[in-house]
């Protein structure tokens, strides 16, 4: 284990694995580690997917014994285990379904990659995010304002960008949109009846659903048919 | 609750309401419903699939049925209804009470509309318990009904019947679904009736064979009956007691309106031609321009792509958007007046100028129709139909003249009418003369599609029909512009659109700018901007920019403070022409039933004759003598016939107005076609349908199948397990998902509450917080699953992130094309999937690619643990009691949780200062600082009163 730990560390048995071939932004060299790919001091990665011929699940169905296996040897040296695992099978659900079990109970984590460079791509990342603060997960960094004002108008059923124009054009501010009756939105373009109302109720309606609620009061009324109606569009 | 008693009633009750209804009515409630005193052991008695064509009058069978269950002996479930609809069979139900009222003797067959009642999420569940018990239809959101059927709020097995409405939207993931499950797994004696009037979705539903099969699978049913119009009893029916004078007038489109037409449909040719060029294994049958003019094509185009989602190109992923906006101009164009349909277009263009760098989207094209040469025919036609530039220099007399005020020097008003307008002029005009022949009596009526044209042709006949206020002004203009307009009304609408019109582009133009000046800052210049518009030959090529900086010039000396955006939008479109309305002149749109009719409606919603009427209502009220169809409509051409048919006596004359070889016209007899074909498949597959006898799931569940059921072979010998049954706790949120629906059908129990943390609590230690793909990419944009999987790793010791696909879809993540990017970069999603693992390595994660793949995985999870308790896990993270009791409505909660400074940790305390959004913008800025902070509320602020048409 005195691995270089800038540099991914590979098991001697991913030798010939495309995937190998595809890890291309950060160096890697062959060590003696448990795991297939050792990204850090304390995370592992186990690739299901051993020889250079076979693919992952489609080896995985073949050698069902072989992760645990890999899993024992893994013990308990890394705090984050990974199993990355490589979907190039049609009938995956059943593999899926077995793995996803065995990882929760075994404290792995699954990624699910679609192809090898795709599995690369995913062990390049961990490794040059290794010390990488998660700010990037808090939330962007602030976008422009249209794009923050098209991403909260189309959260509205049925209103996409060019209805964000619209509104921004002829309305105004957010603050005045709120503002706006069904009536007048109608008058504009690509507006009808639907979705002015709609629009304006998204407004007017209160946040919350009578207070006398006991927890089992619902949602609001349009939403429940969400299913329905997407897939309902048939209607002429 | 007695059967034979709700069948008596049926009787006597149907007896009543036959009064309203013609004979196929009759034989359609008869199918429904067993015949008394015949002897008939069948046990689906009473359960039935009815799909009727539309305009055929279904609701009519409907309103029947349900006034024969309005009786507290007996509860019978409405579903699928929405509250307008309701409204409408309240009414119906009403006036059959009242019709009814003195033969009905006994209290049990007396039809009592106070027992239709609805209800929502704004019931309270004390109430509804008492409502449920109280008896007689219930109209009820699936959702609530879904949740009160699990709690046990609502007796099932004291339910008599369900009625299913819309039963063509059914699909094996909806909640109706789920709720005809829960009904038929506790009750196997009730009836279940659904209704239809879409054949074309039923027929088509799902797959291509056995839509029809499938939908009557999940509504436990194993009979259909289907009622086109050429069935011979309503022939019968119609062709000779509704036969009405009927004189169908062609209106020619002008040449600049065929242009456009024929290069949208250029356009739309060449869309499709591309998406089948990239796309080589697409079924090419279905991919024909005169399907690309309904939108169920959009629907055939993503069913045939979605499997290939991740494969197919950006390309054509916005050349598929692209189609829709296009069939959206195709009707436009009728629908639209010239300067509306022109400003529509801008705003096309300026979105697509706009295509803003997100962090997400993977090369995002301008849409590539906006190249093609017919796209600049579209564009300058449409232009030239509203105004002309005329030369600078040349003075322009009729500037000075008040009605020209508002519109800059160098524009030239062509306004080009649309010619229904001046058709429907001659037509009233006709009618006008026939009526006074006939001693002023009778009433007209006038069709619309949109409640826009019906507000826009009341002003312009007002001063056709009505006192002639305007007569010298409107004399005045005819003399001066010779015959330009039909009507003065008309003038009046074209002005004042027009000088709406150039008030918008002066704000448009800041607007770009604004935007543009923000977005320059980041990655590539979104100013490529505008491509010069003006191909048709105006004097100096201008931009579209250039102009509206000119327009915005001009309006900046006019200077006039009236003219500020915003400060004054035309008061009351054609609310004075209304009121000069006369009384026998009616002016509707088609199923105003969908305008707006939002909870609060009776608030405010019903001034004036905002009430909402359906087309049948309409023309019993109305009794026209004269209808004029603006826009054809294969429905009210039918409910014409039925009304027809009801009452003999009545002379109706109906005009169809179409434009002569139009997109409109073609659209209109496709339909008939479309739904005609329909029917002949449907009637193909019942005929070859192949029911298994206990489809109706009346049969009762074998007691060894459910001992097996609860037995685990793991289990040395299949040893019974003294544990409860499997539970899962469901965030109430979650029931917009099928994701529950399967998970009862995997034979687990739901509970459902609130939760705080996580979605799915499948055991004391195991939290599931489920993200599908587009909900996965929005929650890591802002920040949303960081402070979810935080919550969830404090509170459990297996926290879980399941990320589902959907069903049908593409089980990938990103297409192959995306990987091969070189580096690792920030916004991939897959870079945020590592890190967050990196970030948190307690985190699990399923994947799973399809909601009943879930399913299974959480049955296989739940084998080993302990069951959840449903107290512990509302508990979780929760601050205050109080916070738990309130369910809050969605689209308010998305669109206030996309707003700038607000997290899920502070939504709350936002939802409780404010009542709803509006509210929430009216905050003075101190007041968003004490309530979210000084940087949280200086942005959210500066959000919501930042206004791009004022530079900034």
């Amino acid at each position: 284990m005195a691995a270089r730990l800038h540099a991914v560390g590979v098991n001697a048995n991913q030798r010939g694995n495309p995937v190998l071939a595809a890890i291309r932004n950060v160096p890697w060299q062959h060590t003696d580690t448990p795991a297939d790919y050792q990204v850090g001091r304390t995370t592992g990665v186990v690739y299901l997917r051993p020889t250079p011929v076979t693919g992952s699940l489609r080896y995985h169905r073949v050698h069902p014994e072989y992760i645990a296996a890999r899993l024992r040897a893994l013990e308990n040296k890394f705090q984050l285990r990974l199993l990355l695992c490589l979907v190039d099978i049609d009938d995956h659900q059943q593999h899926i379904r077995e793995l996803t079990r065995m990882c929760i109970l075994n404290n792995l984590t699954m990624i699910v990659a679609w192809s090898p460079e795709e599995a690369a791509r995913y062990i390049e990342t961990l490794k040059a995010y290794e010390n990488k603060p998660p700010d990037m997960l808090k939330g962007q960094v602030d976008p422009d304002y249209f794009s923050r004002l098209a991403d909260s108008l189309t959260a509205i059923k049925s209103v996409n960008k060019t209805d964000a124009m619209t509104l921004s054009s002829s309305i105004g501010s957010f603050r005045d949109m709120a503002h706006a009756s069904a009536q007048e939105l109608q008058l504009l373009p690509g507006f009808g009846e639907q979705k002015a109302a709609r629009f304006e109720s998204a407004f007017k309606k209160p946040f919350l659903i009578g207070a006398g609620g006991s927890g089992l009061a619902g949602t609001g009324d349009g939403n429940t048919r969400i299913a329905a109606e997407s897939s309902g569009a048939a209607e002429a | 609750m007695a059967d034979s008693a709700a069948a008596a009633t049926a009787a006597a009750a149907a007896g009543e309401a036959a009064a309203d209804m013609l004979d196929f009515h009759r034989l359609m409630l008869a199918d429904l419903h067993a015949t008394p005193g015949v002897e008939n052991p069948d046990p689906s008695t009473g359960d039935g699939l009815l799909v009727a064509a539309r305009g055929l009058g279904i609701h009519l069978v409907l309103s029947a049925v349900i006034q024969i269950h309005t009786s507290p002996n007996v509860l019978v479930l409405l579903l699928n209804t929405p509250p307008a609809e309701v409204a409408q069979l309240r009414r119906a139900v009403a006036r059959a009470a009242e019709s009814a009222g003195a033969a009905a003797a006994t209290d049990g067959e007396r039809i009592r509309p106070d027992l239709l009642r609805v209800v929502n999420n704004e019931t309270p569940a004390s109430a509804r318990a008492a409502m449920y018990l109280a008896g007689g239809v219930i109209a009820a959101t699936s959702q609530i009904l879904v949740l009160d059927m699990l709690s046990k709020v609502l007796p099932i097995h004291l339910v008599t019947g369900v009625i299913v409405n819309h039963a063509h939207r059914l699909r094996d993931t909806s909640l109706e679904a789920f709720a005809l499950r829960l009904f038929r797994a506790d009750n196997k004696v009730g009836f279940i009736q659904a209704f239809s009037e879409m054949p074309e979705s039923l027929a088509a539903a799902g797959s291509v064979i056995g839509g029809l099969e499938r939908t009557m699978k999940l509504l436990y049913l194993r009979s259909a009956y289907l009622w086109p119009r050429f069935h011979i009893s309503v022939k019968d029916s119609l062709d000779v007691r509704g036969a009405v004078d009927l004189i169908e007038l062609r209106v020619p489109m002008t040449r600049r309106m065929k242009d456009i037409q024929a290069a949208i449909m250029d356009c739309l040719h060449e869309c499709i031609l591309e998406v089948k060029r990239a796309n080589p294994n697409l079924e090419a049958d279905d991919f024909k321009v005169e399907n690309a003019l309904f939108k169920s094509f959009d629907f055939t185009v993503r069913q045939q792509l979605d499997p290939i989602w991740h494969r197919v190109g950006p390309k054509t992923k916005s050349l598929v958007k692209d189609l829709r906006v296009l069939r959206q101009l195709l009707s436009f164009l009728a629908e639209y007046d010239a300067v509306t349909f022109y400003s529509f277009l801008e705003t096309i263009l300026a979105t697509n100028a706009q295509s803003t760098s997100s962090m997400f989207k993977i090369g995002s094209t301008e849409s590539p129709w906006l190249m093609l040469d017919s796209a600049q025919t579209v564009f300058s036609a449409g232009k030239e139909r509203a105004y002309r530039r005329i030369p600078a220099g040349s003075n322009n007399a009729g500037n000075g003249s008040p009605e020209f005020e508002g519109i800059p020097p160098n524009v030239e008003p062509v306004l080009e009418e649309p010619p229904k307008w001046r058709a429907v002029v001659e037509v009233v005009r006709e009618i006008l003369a026939d009526r006074a022949k006939s001693g002023n009596t009778g009433n007209i009526l006038v069709m619309t599609a949109s409640d826009r044209s019906s507000r826009q042709l009341r002003q312009i006949l007002a001063d056709v029909v009505g006192p002639h206020k305007s007569a010298i002004a409107g004399a005045d203009a005819t003399r001066r512009k010779g015959p330009r307009f039909s009507s003065a009304g008309s003038e009046e609408v074209h002005m004042r659109l027009l000088r709406n019109y150039f008030r918008w582009k002066g704000t448009m133009s800041k607007v770009t700018k604004t935007l543009r000046k923000q977005t320059s800052g980041q990655t590539q210049a979104a100013g490529a901007g505008y491509r010069p518009l003006d191909l048709n030959g105006a004097p100096a090529p201008m931009t579209f920019e250039e102009e509206a900086e000119q327009v915005e010039r001009f309006l900046q000396q006019a200077g006039a403070d009236d003219l500020q955006p915003g400060a004054k939008r035309d008061p009351a479109v054609g609310e004075s022409a209304s009121e000069a309305q006369s009384a026998f002149l009616h002016i509707r749109s088609y199923n105003a039933t969908q305008a707006p009719m939002a909870s609060d409606a009776d608030a405010e919603g019903n001034e004036g004759d905002a009430e909402c009427l359906d087309d049948a209502e309409v023309l019993r009220r109305v009794r026209p003598r004269w209808i004029v169809m603006f826009d054809p409509d294969m429905a009210f051409v039918r409910q014409v016939e039925v009304f027809k048919a009801l009452n003999p006596d009545e002379q109706i004359r109906v005009y169809f107005l179409v434009y002569d070889n139009s997109v409109e016209e073609q659209r209109y007899l496709t339909s008939i076609r479309r739904e005609k074909e329909a029917f002949e498949r449907l009637i193909n597959q019942k005929a070859n349908m192949v029911i298994p006898i206990d489809q109706d799931g009346r049969v009762a569940v074998d007691p060894e199948e459910l001992f097996w059921r609860n037995v685990d072979t793991r289990q040395a010998g299949g040893q019974r397990r003294q544990r409860g049954p499997a539970t899962v706790i469901v965030d109430v949120r979650e029931f917009r998902s099928a994701l529950p629906s399967l998970i009862h059908a995997k034979h687990m129990t739901l509970q459902a509450c609130t939760l705080e943390v996580g979605d799915y609590i499948l055991s004391p230690r195991m939290c599931v917080e489920r993200k599908s793909i587009p909900d996965l990419i929005s929650s890591f944009k802002s920040g949303r699953l960081y402070t979810q999987c935080e919550a969830m790793c404090l509170h459990y010791d297996i926290p879980i992130l399941l990320i589902e696909f959907e069903q049908n879809r593409a089980f990938s993540l990103v297409s192959a094309s995306d990987v091969t990017s070189s580096e690792v970069s920030a916004s991939d999603l897959s870079s945020r999937i590592s890190l967050l693992c990196l970030t948190f390595p307690k985190l699990k994660t399923i994947w799973s690619s399809s909601p009943s793949a879930t399913a299974e995985i959480f049955a296989d999870l739940k084998a080993t643990e302990e069951q959840p308790v449903m107290e512990d896990a509302m508990a979780v993270g929760v601050e205050s009691r109080r916070a738990i009791d309130s369910a809050f409505n969605i689209t308010p909660y998305d669109v206030l949780l996309s707003l700038p400074g607000i997290t899920t940790k502070n939504y709350r305390t936002v939802m409780s200062h404010a009542r709803n959004l509006r509210e929430l913008t009216e905050m003075p800025l101190e007041a968003m600082k004490r309530m979210i902070g000084d940087e949280g509320g200086a942005k959210l602020h500066e959000f919501i009163h930042a206004n791009p048409r004022r530079r900034q």
